[in-house]
């Protein structure tokens, strides 16, 4: 062993083997749960962040047609009386 | 075997997202967990480690561990997946080191702690595909993101560490 470890030799060896063992079981356990919790909040975000978009886009469509179908009203000619409608309202 | 049970852990949550990560790295290093404990309550772990490694207590791990989840998630496959990542501590320590297998029985093992390089690629590989095989369970833009190579990352150097202490001999003992 490299005498430049010495030091962290020896404190390595002041620490019970049940101890040492526990941390060496729950270090790549506490990372990788870690790391998964945080991927799973950015897939999560991922789906919110893709409803709402789609939700808006839906929003957008509506609101297009809408304005599509009264332009379309505002566009007929106003002066042209409907089938069955009197024309002539003057009394006498 | 360090950071490969690991390593298997994360292959094989591919199988079955429902699994609860926590529960396969747990199931994954059980055995392990065993020594912990018996060491801690001052207990004999056998000989060559039979009460915590032995071919009846892996299996009767495997078994109680599955029946558990089976009994509170009603998740058949998903027992399995829970029940083969205990018994994977026992495939995987048998290709590194020597293993007991029943009471009186022989003790089995290909040793390969005897042969560094081997050892610790075996451990990378792995490592390395049991995180691919997990990576694949997310969306395409979410597998290049830093936590997904900081599991890589932390696994990989972690292994480094454990394999520096061992075949340094730093620290002494890790099991009593």
């Amino acid at each position: 062993m490299p005498p430049i470890l010495d030091p962290l030799a020896d404190l390595v060896r002041g620490i019970p083997p049940n101890l040492k063992l526990a941390i060496a079981l729950a270090l790549p356990v506490i990372a990788v749960v870690w790391c998964d919790r945080l991927l799973r909040q950015m897939v999560r975000r991922d789906v919110v962040r893709e409803r709402i978009n789609v939700a808006a886009i839906h929003a957008l469509a509506a609101q297009a047609r809408r304005s599509e179908q009264l332009s379309e009203e505002l566009s007929e000619p106003h002066s042209e009386p409907r089938s069955g409608q009197r024309s002539d309202q003057s009394p006498g | 075997m360090y950071a490969g049970h690991v390593g298997f852990a994360l292959g094989a949550s591919s199988l079955r997202r429902r699994v609860p990560l926590l529960l396969l790295l747990i199931a994954a290093e059980l055995p392990d967990w065993l020594d912990v404990g018996v060491c801690s309550l001052d207990m004999d772990r056998g000989p060559f480690g039979l009460y915590t490694h032995g071919l009846p207590v892996i299996g009767a791990l495997a078994l109680t561990l599955a029946f558990v989840y089976v009994a509170t998630k009603r998740d058949y496959f998903g027992a399995f997946v829970v029940a083969l990542t205990v018994a994977s501590h026992y495939g995987l320590d048998f290709l590194t080191g020597i293993k007991p297998t029943w009471l009186g029985g022989p003790v089995v093992g290909l040793e390969l702690y005897n042969r560094p390089f081997v050892e610790v690629t075996l451990e990378v590989i792995t490592i390395v595909v049991g995180w691919w095989l997990y990576r694949r369970t997310f969306p395409e833009e979410r597998r290049s993101t830093w936590p997904m190579y900081a599991i890589l990352i932390s696994l990989l150097v972690l292994q480094a560490v454990g394999a520096a202490a061992f075949y340094l001999n730093v620290g002494g003992q890790m099991k009593c």
